[in-house]
């Protein structure tokens, strides 16, 4: 099927946003995040910061990637993303 | 390769069409690839976005025009306990390239490795990632191969480094033939057992010490004597490039009289990356002579 608008994109499987460092906070807003004033990522309606696939506190400026299957927030790190491939998608 | 200025005009002739609107058209793949225009581009237009569909094509759309009907539907597509299983990515477009060179490689790396399949997720995704370091090294791409390395090490930590080097330097390759031989009839047993023998064999390779950039020295002189004391039957020192090999000749030079003193014979081999950066490989064995 021909993609020719936004409402055409949400039926696809496999897309990537692929997004300067202003866009991804505009799209972590959209997903009910923002980022606390040391520039952790948190919930917004729980004001904790969230997890990475790191296991570990996340910046915004050290995000890779927000993934999904149960949102997962990718460090700019290959192995972390390797690693939730393994984990979550096909390696 | 695209004239730069070409791809600028092109993508503002897109942007022309489709900002303000809620249309997206496809764009030229090298607009992506070209780091200068692209960050000139977004910097200007902070509402241009990016698409990659995979297996179809690059994408341009105006993100200020999505409605709460398309905020809602990301957060379906992102909601954990939703049972959507589509796909997506919000990527930065540095780590974007990454992934995807990252990506191109998979099919290859399981014909080179048949055991991938068979390994644990945090093994599989280490191994997939050295297989691809050695091609970078290979084809001469210093620089990323080392990234990787380093992306391996900060996630993985020591163990995960370690096994890393050890791909690198023929080891698992090694092992896994090995295991081919010894289980030749049985290979269900391998598939069981494969997991277990590579972290067995991370965590016991003390004796296999490999020689970087930020390797201290001293401490691996230490270490190494201390191999040397204990009486390691198999001691391997490698280094690639010319500094780390000047550091594996010092070391050996350093421990000349416990060498000859401990009875071992030093077998050296000289290689070469297909990049034809010089490899040294030490190995010190304890033969039933002079064990």
């Amino acid at each position: 099927m021909e993609i020719s608008n936004w409402d055409d994109l949400f039926l696809k499987n496999n897309v990537s946003f692929v997004v300067g460092k202003n866009q991804m906070e505009n799209f972590l807003n959209d997903l009910g995040n923002e980022k606390d004033g040391q520039g952790f990522i948190i919930n917004s309606n729980t004001k904790k910061r969230v997890i990475s696939q790191d296991e570990d506190e996340i910046k915004l400026k050290e995000l890779g990637s927000i993934s999904s299957a149960s949102k997962n927030f990718i460090k700019d790190n290959i192995a972390s993303y390797a690693e939730f491939l393994a984990q979550k998608r096909t390696l | 390769m695209v004239d730069p200025s070409s791809i600028i005009l092109a993508i503002k002739s897109v942007w022309d069409i489709i900002k303000g609107t809620r249309k997206i058209k496809k764009i030229n793949p090298e607009f992506l690839m070209n780091g200068e225009a692209r960050k000139d581009f977004m910097n200007n237009n902070p509402n241009a976005t990016i698409i990659y569909v995979q297996g179809d094509c690059y994408y341009l759309g105006d993100k200020s025009q999505w409605n709460e009907k398309d905020k809602r539907e990301l957060r379906q597509i992102y909601n954990p306990l939703s049972k959507n299983e589509k796909e997506f990515d919000i990527i930065d477009v540095d780590f974007f390239k990454r992934v995807q060179d990252f990506k191109k490689e998979l099919p290859d790396n399981k014909s080179i490795n048949p055991f991938l399949k068979f390994l644990d997720y945090d093994l599989r995704a280490i191994l997939n990632l050295s297989i691809y370091a050695k091609k970078l090294f290979d084809a001469g791409e210093s620089e990323n191969a080392q990234k990787i390395r380093d992306d391996i090490g900060k996630h993985h930590g020591k163990d995960g480094r370690k096994l890393c080097n050890l791909y690198l330097s023929g080891y698992i390759d090694g092992m896994t033939e090995f295991l081919i031989q010894e289980y030749v009839q049985d290979m269900d047993k391998v598939k069981k057992e494969i997991n277990q023998k590579i972290n067995k064999f991370v965590k016991e390779s003390d004796y296999i010490f490999f020689i970087h950039q930020n390797s201290e020295e001293g401490f691996i002189l230490a270490d190494v004597k201390k191999c040397i004391n204990q009486e390691k039957p198999y001691i391997a020192l490698h280094g690639a490039g010319p500094s780390n090999i000047k550091k594996v000749r010092q070391i050996l030079n350093e421990l000349e009289d416990d060498i000859t003193n401990k009875g071992y014979d030093i077998n050296e081999e000289n290689k070469r990356t297909l990049s034809l950066c010089p490899l040294l490989y030490i190995y010190l064995t304890k033969t039933s002579r002079n064990a």
